[in-house]
């Protein structure tokens, strides 16, 4: 992990993590990790590192194919109002469909939905902003919480 | 697992994770050999559980509601 510095942007972690099942609850603790000097709330923090376990997780798997030397990177960024996360794959499969179908439990239940298909859902659902882009080479997914909104309220 | 009059309770704890599936399968065969009216998963235990592992409680949930007559089947709690 290292932190360099850069005029209203602070990078406060780049890390580079092998695809291998499990590296996401690693990764979303380095991350923790990384922003535990911003004070952000119990409840914000859990949700944020939800959503970069589950947006790693992704990108090992979609991205990577969980091929081990071929390794997700995330940038932890300071910005003036917000806290970005960006996971970035190595883009072996299309990138992830922000608009992809809303998981509906009971399609799922009666074999008309995948069983799978919650990791987009859940993402948005824990921060306040999702972003995803990509091109050949790879995806990138950023993860926005801005720090104003980050209370225990909601 | 605990027998209650309602019926089985399966006692879900530490992490569900890529190596659940069998235990989860298991626990729930053995339930469903007592017959019970009800088959409870409680999750007030669980630590760690994500996406790819709710999609596995999907598939055991969706087995159920396919036999027939199916027991009833339910988180005992939200998913946290």
């Amino acid at each position: 992990m290292t932190s360099p510095s850069s005029g209203a942007r602070r990078t406060l972690a780049e890390l580079s993590v092998p695809s291998e099942p499990g590296n996401e609850r690693r990764t979303a603790e380095q991350v923790a990790r990384a922003v535990s000097g911003l004070g952000l709330p119990e409840r914000t923090l859990e949700r944020l590192k939800t959503a970069v376990a589950e947006a790693t997780m992704n990108a090992m798997e979609h991205g990577n194919r969980y091929n081990p030397e071929v390794p997700v990177k995330i940038e932890v960024w300071l910005l003036e109002d917000r806290l970005l996360v960006r996971i970035i794959d190595r883009g072996g499969s299309p990138p992830p469909s922000p608009n992809a179908q809303r998981p509906d439990l009971e399609a799922k239940l009666e074999g008309m939905q995948t069983p799978r298909g919650w990791a987009l859902f859940l993402i948005r659902n824990m921060v306040d902003d999702m972003r995803v882009s990509g091109n050949p080479d790879h995806h990138t997914v950023e993860l926005i919480t801005y720090l104003k909104s980050a209370d225990d309220a909601g | 697992m605990d027998l209650t009059p309602g019926g089985v309770v399966l006692d879900l704890r530490g992490e569900i994770n890529g190596f659940a599936k069998e235990a989860l399968n298991a626990a729930y065969a053995e339930a469903e050999a007592k017959n019970p009216e009800t088959i409870l998963l409680n999750f007030e235990e669980i630590s760690y559980i994500n996406s790819t592992e709710i999609a596995l409680i999907l598939i055991l949930l969706a087995k159920a509601r396919l036999e027939a007559p199916p027991p009833s089947l339910r988180p005992e709690r939200p998913l946290r």
